[in-house]
């Protein structure tokens, strides 16, 4: 019987923070991964690291989760391929230009700063390939971009140097409690028992909290990437516009990576996604209306990660109100990528039964 | 364009044309997509404009092609050329790209046929221009008179290696050397299969006869090699090769090489379909039943997509599949069915009776994946063994995960010259088979596409 | 220097294609792969865009996508399997797309 402090399951971003958190505080830590690689949402996703246009609930730990990308070298040993290019929204009417405003004010009524108002000509300047109707935007300039796989990567490498035990193509198919501790065990008949159990089994979430009874308001989704081939460069800051289905970025090698929401077809049976085409259309026809330049772009490919997401868009990060001692760190679909260093950090305080650095009761279970 | 067809066949080679002449025999409105500008596949790569002199050339392995693409012709089936697949899915719908516009449309039944490919094996200089594949060559010449300027080094093993030999040997073209892979025990593992191989003396003795052409003609046939790397600056000057033993390098311009066949599975993995791993020839295959269904009510395989036997095993499959499909569409009654079916079923076992001899004589060599850690894996993204077998070390253990950290696999190609390559150097390097490791996910679009193309795709949910 | 050479002249008919400019009366069923590295006088068809390496096609039969050449002002054509039409504008794509952020 392997016996730990905590068992985290899922060995995604949330997972692999926290369980490099846990560990770095002492504590002993099992990491248990249904693949043999982490491979869904952490490691597919389009890799924006961003403060702006966050529901209001995330922004503190998003703008504390900021000061660590810069120094992830340092946290982890790679710098995960950030780049601080910045990332702008761009209002296409006066209506759109009204919603970020009013944004922008509730923004800094909370005592934030890192989203700046910008006349239509600021936009211009910083996006001169947008040619789309513009009635300004917003910027948050040291937002930016990184490598989903290499900092998920860097995070496992980091949790295991840190002395984080990682079990893969470990399913767990069974959770419960009986004196005093967890027993969690897999497909395959191993068996694990710590005191704490962390939910980090993203679009898995809901199944994993039924195993032992909790009801999780999650679902899982598929959103929908393209990428095209080398283009010269064009674009710096990342790029998201108002009341558009459409993020757009050119990433190191000058490839663009779209993204924006598209959904695909999911088969959790399988598990696999499959492209709509549809959708991808409905994506390609977006850029091309606003971005002229990319007339001449060949899409190279797309894919489509499996991401869990809860009723209301919030992340879940809170104990089981019904069972003591787990967790759940889930449901963060389209924005978990530049919150999981400090999503772990946060998590790995809870799971030891301390105070959070920052307030989570936005992201309670209790509120649904 | 109606926008349900009974079957869409995707590919006219011998397997395509073959379905879509039983097909539409039965009354089926039958739609041929043909990423080729003219039917034949690669076996009879644009027939229809062949001289008597390239027929003659190419000899009856090439030419039996040409009545069979007039027989498509004759019975005015639904062909477009030019039409490239890029997305196929579980419920017949498929997207083709044709003079640069995509439309969507469903087949009640899709038929992939799709063929094969010549297995890209990654060697120290394979991106050098001035390198190709053997039967690469051979495909030029059928689709556009061309050979080579210049003597050339052919390199590898195979059935097909030895057809390339005799046609550039018919065509005047001056061959400096041939270096052979086949390795030494092979013949020997082979003989048992040899006895049911017999059934098809006429198979064989055409194996035997171009063997003994190759010996007659003087040319230098080196066997026993094991390794070989081109060079040059910035395109192909030397090969350097080890046979025996012994190291040698050899001044050229063009180097051809060909280490065997393997089935193209684009749309059968897009699908999500099973596949098998074949230990011996070491490739992916679908699994089918046989008539070419697959697990998936609507999808079926046929011919050298579906497991590498060649021309005429194609035809008889493609046949199969359409009786079956004719069947399902109440055009064929099963009990009238019933009785087409094992004339066609004989015809195939003896088709295939050297198929077993022919696979073990030319298994792969076992270190044909095992190359040095400076030779470049992925052509598109241009990364090493070395790479990959460093991304390994720090405890990668799945292709798509070594994908995702070094973009081996995410070019314009989409994997499909390195895929293999990348497979068999973790299963090397973790001491598994590449059974057991996922293959590169692919996804629609399969093929590059220009987003103004798929901003403009003709959907089925808007046709009238 | 060709790699490539016509075999002999067909009974087929030409048609005339512009290569980088150079006009060049090809047989009407070759692929532009082949129009370029038989009578367009080169021995690769493209510069690979990860490094700037001259290319070549390796199959020629579309899995390869080496062949891919700017077609009547459409990039990434795959040159191997479209064949010649009178008037075609054909280049190789030799741009390295620059540039760090």
């Amino acid at each position: 019987m392997n016996h730990h402090d905590v068992i985290i399951i899922g060995s995604g971003l949330m997972g692999a923070a926290t369980a490099l958190f846990l560990a770095r505080d002492g504590k002993k830590v099992a990491l248990l991964e249904k693949e043999r690689a982490a491979m869904h949402a952490s490691a597919v996703n389009a890799g924006g690291v961003r403060r702006i246009n966050r529901a209001f609930e995330e922004i503190p730990i998003s703008v504390a989760a900021s000061e660590m990308w810069p120094r992830l070298l340092k946290i982890v040993g790679d710098d995960c391929g950030f780049h601080p290019v910045g990332q702008v929204r761009i209002a296409p009417g006066e209506k759109e230009f009204g919603q970020l405003a009013g944004r922008v004010a509730k923004v800094e009524s909370l005592g934030f700063y890192h989203e700046e108002l910008i006349d239509a000509k600021e936009v211009k300047r910083l996006v001169p390939a947008y040619m789309g109707s513009c009635n300004g935007g917003i910027v948050a300039r040291s937002d930016g971009h990184a490598l989903p796989a290499k900092t998920l990567k860097a995070f496992i490498r980091a949790a295991l140097a840190a002395g984080v035990e990682l079990h893969t193509q470990c399913r767990v198919s069974h959770l419960s409690y009986r004196n005093k501790f967890f027993a969690v065990k897999a497909a395959d008949g191993r068996q694990f028992e710590a005191e704490a159990v962390v939910n980090c089994a993203g679009a898995w979430g809901k199944n994993i909290a039924a195993l032992i009874g909790d009801a999780l308001p999650l679902e899982p989704v598929a959103l929908t990437m393209m990428v095209t081939g080398r283009m010269e460069r064009f674009l710096t800051p990342v790029v998201g516009i108002h009341g558009h289905k459409l993020s757009f970025k050119q990433v190191k090698n000058g490839s663009v990576v779209i993204g924006g929401g598209h959904k695909a077809t999911l088969d959790m049976q399988t598990e696999k996604t499959i492209i709509r085409v549809a959708e991808i259309r409905k994506s390609s026809e977006t850029v091309r209306q606003h971005f002229p330049i990319m007339k001449k772009s060949t899409i190279v490919r797309c894919w489509a990660g499996i991401e869990g997401i809860a009723k209301d868009g919030l992340p879940i990060i809170d104990e089981s109100p019904k069972i003591s001692g787990l967790f759940h760190v889930c449901g963060f679909s389209a924005h978990g990528f530049q919150l999981s260093p400090m999503v772990g950090r946060l998590a790995a305080s809870i799971a030891q039964g301390k105070k959070p650095e920052l307030s989570l009761e936005a992201f309670s279970m209790n509120r649904f | 364009m109606a926008p349900v067809r009974d079957v869409i066949i995707i590919g006219a080679g011998p397997a395509g044309l073959s379905a879509a002449i039983c097909a539409s025999g039965f009354g089926l409105d039958v739609l041929v997509l043909d990423e080729q500008p003219t039917p034949g596949g690669q076996l009879y790569r644009n027939i229809e404009r062949a001289g008597r002199d390239t027929l003659q050339t190419l000899g009856p392995d090439y030419s039996e092609g040409l009545n069979l693409v007039q027989e498509f012709r004759a019975r005015g089936v639904d062909y477009r050329g030019g039409a490239t697949v890029w997305n196929a899915e579980t419920d017949g719908t498929v997207c083709f790209s044709e003079a640069g516009q995509s439309t969507q449309i469903r087949g009640k039944y899709i038929i992939i046929a799709i063929g094969a490919t010549e297995r890209p094996v990654p060697f120290n200089g394979w991106n050098l221009p001035g390198v190709f594949g053997a039967g690469a060559i051979d495909a030029n010449f059928k689709s556009s008179g061309t050979i080579p300027g210049s003597p050339v080094v052919l390199c590898g093993s195979g059935p097909l290696l030895l057809l390339v030999i005799g046609h550039l040997a018919g065509l005047g073209v001056e061959i400096s050397t041939v270096l052979d892979t086949t390795p030494r025990g092979n013949l020997l593992a082979a003989l048992p299969f040899l006895p049911r191989a017999l059934r098809r003396t006429d198979y064989l003795l055409k194996g035997v006869r171009m063997l003994a052409n190759l010996k007659r003609s003087g040319i230098t046939h080196t066997k026993n090699v094991t390794e070989y790397a081109a060079h040059g600056s910035d395109c192909l000057e030397r090969i350097s090769y080890t046979a025996n033993g012994r190291s040698h390098e050899i001044g050229s311009d063009l180097f051809l090489v060909h280490e065997g066949i393997i089935p193209r599975c684009d749309f059968t993995q897009l699908l999500g379909l099973k596949h098998l791993w074949d230990p011996v020839q070491r490739f992916w295959y679908p699994k089918t039943n046989q008539f070419g269904a697959t697990a998936n009510e609507v999808i079926y395989v046929a011919g050298d997509g579906a497991y590498v036997h060649g021309g005429i095993p194609a035809t008889l499959k493609g046949r199969l599949a359409a009786l079956d499909i004719a069947e399902k569409c109440q055009a064929l009654p099963p009990d009238e069915k019933a009785k087409m079916i094992p004339q066609t079923e004989k015809k195939l076992a003896a088709e295939l009776a050297p198929r077993p001899f022919v696979d073990a004589m030319y298994k792969p060599r076992t270190n044909l994946y095992q190359t040095a850690d400076q030779t470049m894996i992925c052509r598109c993204e241009e990364v090493s063994a070395g790479e990959i077998r460093q991304t390994i070390a720090e405890g990668c253990r799945e292709p798509n995960e070594i994908k995702a950290l070094t973009r081996c696999g995410m070019g314009s190609c989409q994997g499909r010259m390195c895929g293999s390559a990348l497979s068999e150097i973790v299963a090397e390097a973790l001491q598994l088979e590449p059974e057991v490791l996922q293959p590169l996910t692919i996804r629609a679009p399969v093929r590059n596409l220009s987003l103004v193309e798929l901003s403009e795709v003709a959907l089925l949910e808007n046709s009238d | 220097m060709s790699l490539f050479k016509q075999y002999s002249q067909k009974d087929s008919g030409t048609v005339t294609i512009d290569f980088e400019g150079t006009a060049l009366q090809v047989p009407e069923t070759t692929t532009v792969a082949a129009a370029v590295l038989s009578h367009g006088s080169k021995n690769h068809t493209r510069r690979s865009p990860t490094s700037g390496q001259k290319r070549a096609p390796y199959c020629f039969m579309g899995v390869c996508h080496e062949c891919l050449m700017e077609i009547d002002g459409n990039p990434n054509q795959q040159a191997c399997i479209i064949q010649v039409q009178e008037g075609m504008k054909i280049r190789r794509q030799l741009d390295l797309p620059g540039g760090e952020e």
